[in-house]
């Protein structure tokens, strides 16, 4: 266990985040693919906090931990509005198809 | 070795359920497998001696997101029904988008692996102690009241704290945290409430 | 009179001589202006009153300033060698070649003895067949375009004329082909007159391209476009050597001469260009003795006079225009003799005479007045029975012969005047025809062309024969057609009687009657056609001549020919007499030598199938072999490729618009990978 496998494992999931969101044709699990991603990208603050990487903030390597905690926190504020944004859509269309919700198409 | 050996299983379970998360034809099944996948990322965050983080994953991210998922599938899905497959553009442009990022952040991560001057820091943590104490044989409750002097925890909650209220440190940002949380929660009120209903 | 005459020669200054040629070319595209956009569609009549005005002010103009030349330039030896007089002359384009020669485009006046000589000719019957088209035209539907349209060529034919460099010249010879066109194809509705009208303007085009190659070689190469320049022994000797292309190696003087020559000889319908000018006589009658007759097909000619100097200086120049002008003259007189149609007889016979004034001037030297004097004396005499012919169009309402007979009763004044014109045109003592005719042959024995010489002497006698053939069929014997029917099979009307009712209301009560406004021209033309030979020829012979380089050309022996008009006068005696004693004393009807010879007479009758021989080439050969091919790479390989590509991008647009179908992943998955692109391309290496 060292940070290039940590690192790897982050990569890892942050691609399988990004096929899913790409792919997925429901909103919700779009946003779940979303999650996904950002998941990977904690692992590897946390990764680098552990193991000390080639730039650190300054005499504070634990600063990686509240980088991962502050991300959650502005997580949960994104998926809250996004779900909001759920249920509205579900309430005025009735589905949540992604591929019908081409506003911007043009 | 045991701990690589658990880190790697560790890996694969996680890496399966996310693959779990995105193939999933069932919603609820996607659903509980990303749950599932961020358990799994706070125990990798207990073995990386980010007892801090692993705990608010649990609580927050877990307890608080996945729960407000979970409320929107209940409510805008059938729970039994199966989704479609997308179109074969869509996953041969995810698979170029997935292959693409994979690639550039491996090779990142292969860099940066190189490069690492990694503190050869004897950490103790939980684990550790826990390991340390079965070792020994030593009643667990003991151990954990023992209170950890002498090793440099990093991730030490004092620590933490400290800098969490230090105004050359994260306090500003610690502030700004609060307002955006107030903002979003307004925002999500205000976005998915009923329009039909009267309000001044 | 001439006292008078002089005295208006000296008193007038170069100025008011410049004003006045100004107003000789402007009257008559005013007229056009005048009634092309306003006069003529309100009133047809009027405006054929005011263009006649307009013509004869533009004629009196021309004679005052014929008499201000006279005393100016002809009196004037010492200051007008070349008897050539440039009025204004206004430069409206120019260039600089390298070596500093500086090509102009210029519009100017000219004088110069044949160019008066043109302009009195030009004005005079111009004027007159005005006169005689508010007659002929009334009652026309479209008589009101007539009169615009007469006036607008007469306004070209006289740009033309009075050119005096060689870019003014082509630019007016169009024009006049333009309003060819126009008058041709005059009544629009009728197919035969469209296609008359556009095989004419083709074939003059078509000639014209190598007009204005020819123009362009001489030009350029000798450095300018005024006749006193291209005439001048510099100009034909910078223009004199061997060019080399391919295979081929050419003297550029006889390129450019023979070039510009093409020009002539589409215009002046020489063999084998003449298949236009018979279909011409499509056009009507008036139009047909303006532009077919007097004016514009002796432009040919005129051009030829014009550059006769740079046309003796290159080596075989001169001998294709005599060759050309003296087959043409025998060929067109020998279909004459077997043409049933009227106005083809004339046609033919307008294409002999210019046969013999093209080869006149292909002889050189002498015959270059020769021919000159023809062309004036032809003028009349030609105008004259063809405005006569129209007379007789009228009677009988068709154009065919055989609908005519024993005239000479209903329409006396139109008998004798056209006696005299045919007299004329045999070539018969004293009148006009005799002597430039005599000229003509004397000038070609003289000099040693026997072969043209003989050849003239074979025309003198056919035409002597058809056109008394001509006229005892259509003035003596016993009436063939009555006033309504038709004794041919398929007569023709000359008017388009269908569309416009039929004339005035004295023609439908006695269609054989004689017209005032139509009668009174042919009258003031049976006079020059008379007389004007035994006024004029002395004059002609002295004043007439080509400018002074240009007598370098053959200057023939002379040699005794005091029999040679006896010899003519005695053929053109016979002439006259068979066809009296066939078709008065024998009283046979029109086609009579056709049992005789029947092989012979259809082949002449056809016009020695020459028009099916050209049908069958732009059909069968130039569109099968050329057109079909060029056809087929149009459509498939240009357009095809084109079509192709259109096709492909069409394609590829709609590929591409998956990119803004407004689909949110897509944007998603673009920008990701876009900005992979940009950090790896962008030097951030991974």
């Amino acid at each position: 266990m060292n940070l290039t496998s940590c690192l790897l494992l982050s990569a890892a999931l942050f691609a399988i985040g990004a096929f899913g969101l790409v792919t997925r044709r429901n909103l919700i699990a779009a946003l779940m693919s979303l999650e996904l991603m950002v998941n990977a990208a904690l692992i590897n603050f946390v990764a680098f906090a552990r193991f000390g990487g080639p730039h650190q903030v300054q005499g504070h390597p634990e600063s990686g931990t509240l980088f991962a905690l502050f991300a959650v926190a502005v997580t949960a504020a994104e998926m809250a509005l996004a779900l909001a944004v759920v249920i509205a859509v579900h309430r005025q269309r009735k589905h949540l198809d992604v591929r019908e919700l081409d506003g911007l198409h043009g | 070795m045991v701990k690589d050996l658990f880190f790697y299983a560790l890996c694969a379970v996680l890496l399966g359920l996310a693959g779990t998360t995105v193939l999933a034809r069932n919603l609820f099944r996607s659903a509980l497998a990303l749950l599932g996948v961020l358990l799994c990322t706070a125990i990798l965050f207990l073995l990386l001696q980010a007892e801090l983080v692993a705990l608010v994953q649990v609580m927050v991210y877990i307890g608080g997101i996945m729960i407000f998922v979970l409320y929107a599938v209940l409510l805008t899905s059938e729970l039994a029904g199966r989704m479609a497959h997308p179109s074969p553009l869509k996953i041969a442009m995810a698979v170029v988008v997935a292959a693409v990022a994979l690639g550039s952040v491996g090779c990142l991560a292969m860099r940066a692996g190189h490069s690492a001057a990694a503190p050869a820091v004897q950490v103790q943590g939980v684990i550790e102690g826990f390991a340390q104490g079965m070792d020994a044989g030593v009643d667990v409750a003991k151990v954990l009241a023992k209170p950890q002097t002498g090793s440099s925890n990093i991730a030490s909650m004092e620590k933490l704290g400290a800098l969490l209220l230090d105004p050359k440190g994260f306090l500003i940002p610690f502030e700004l945290i609060s307002v955006l949380l107030l903002a979003a929660m307004v925002g999500a009120i205000a976005i998915a409430r009923d329009d039909k209903g009267a309000a001044p | 009179m001439a006292c008078m005459a002089e005295a208006i020669g000296k008193g007038v200054a170069l100025g008011i001589m410049g004003d006045i040629g100004f107003w000789i070319l402007a009257l008559p595209f005013l007229s056009f202006l005048l009634n092309g956009f306003w006069l003529g569609r309100k009133n047809a009549k009027a405006s054929g009153w005011a263009a006649a005005l307009f013509m004869g002010l533009s004629f009196a103009l021309a004679l005052f300033l014929a008499m201000a030349y006279r005393g100016q330039v002809l009196k004037n030896p010492v200051d007008y060698p070349d008897r050539a007089l440039q009025l204004w002359d206004y430069t409206w384009m120019s260039f600089t070649l390298e070596p500093g020669t500086v090509l102009a485009a210029k519009f100017g006046f000219f004088l110069d003895p044949i160019s008066v000589m043109m302009m009195l000719v030009i004005t005079f019957i111009s004027f007159l067949v005005h006169v005689y088209s508010i007659g002929y035209m009334e009652g026309d539907k479209g008589a009101g375009r007539f009169f615009p349209l007469l006036s607008f060529f007469t306004f070209t034919m006289l740009g033309l004329v009075v050119s005096g460099n060689l870019l003014q010249t082509f630019f007016f010879w169009e024009l006049v082909g333009v309003a060819s066109y126009l008058l041709i194809g005059f009544w629009y509705t009728k197919p035969s007159a469209v296609a008359a009208s556009k095989k004419a303007f083709v074939l003059t085009r078509l000639a014209d391209a190598f007009f204005l190659m020819g123009l362009l070689v001489t030009g350029i190469v000798s450095g300018g476009f005024d006749f006193s320049h291209l005439n001048s022994p510099e100009a034909a000797a910078a223009l004199n050597r061997t060019v080399g292309l391919g295979f081929f190696s050419f003297n550029l003087l006889t390129v450019g001469t023979i070039g510009i020559y093409m020009g002539a000889w589409g215009k002046s319908a020489m063999f084998p260009f003449h298949v236009w000018l018979p279909d011409a006589m499509e056009g009507p009658t008036p139009v047909s003795s303006l532009i077919h007759s007097a004016t514009m097909v002796v432009a040919g000619v005129y051009l030829t006079a014009r550059l006769f100097p740079l046309f003796s200086a290159a080596e075989h120049t001169l001998r294709v225009v005599e060759f050309t002008g003296a087959f043409t003259a025998v060929f067109a007189a020998a279909i004459a003799c077997a043409q049933t149609d009227l106005k083809r007889i004339l046609a033919f016979s307008t294409l002999s005479q210019l046969g013999l004034m093209m080869f006149a001037l292909g002889t050189g030297g002498e015959a270059y007045s020769a021919s000159m004097f023809h062309i004036f004396t032809h003028a009349f005499f030609k105008c004259l029975l063809f405005l006569s012919a129209g007379v007789v169009i009228h009677a009988v309402h068709g154009n065919d012969l055989r609908d005519a007979g024993g005239l000479r009763k209903f329409l006396p004044r139109t008998y004798w005047s056209t006696m005299i014109a045919v007299l004329a045109i045999a070539g018969i003592f004293p009148f006009s025809g005799f002597f430039s005719k005599e000229e003509i042959l004397h000038a070609a024995f003289a000099n040693g062309r026997y072969g043209a010489f003989l050849a003239g002497l074979a025309t003198s006698a056919l035409t002597a024969f058809y056109m008394s053939r001509y006229f005892f069929l259509v003035f003596h014997g016993e009436r063939r057609g009555g006033a309504e029917g038709h004794a041919s099979a398929n007569g023709k009307a000359d008017r388009h009687d269908a569309d416009n009712g039929n004339g005035a209301d004295e023609a439908k009560a006695n269609p054989l009657h004689e017209g005032f406004l139509m009668t009174l021209p042919i009258l003031i033309l049976a006079l020059p056609s008379a007389l004007i030979g035994w006024l004029s020829k002395d004059f002609f012979t002295a004043t007439v001549r080509p400018p002074i380089s240009g007598i370098a050309a053959i200057e023939g022996s002379g040699g005794q020919t005091a029999w040679l008009p006896a010899v003519a006068t005695m053929l053109a005696l016979s002439g006259v007499a068979l066809s009296w004693y066939w078709y008065v004393v024998k009283k046979n009807r029109p086609g009579f030598p056709g049992r005789a010879a029947p092989g012979w007479y259809r082949v002449l009758a056809h016009k020695f199938y020459i028009d099916e021989i050209y049908l069958f080439l732009a059909k069968r050969v130039g569109g099968r072999w050329i057109a079909a091919p060029a056809d087929w790479i149009e459509r498939h390989i240009v357009n095809g490729a084109f079509d192709r590509m259109t096709g492909a991008l069409r394609r590829l647009s709609i590929v591409q618009s998956v990119i803004h179908s407004g689909q949110i992943q897509v944007y998603i998955a673009v920008a990701l990978v876009g900005l992979w692109l940009l950090a790896h391309f962008g030097g951030l290496g991974f």
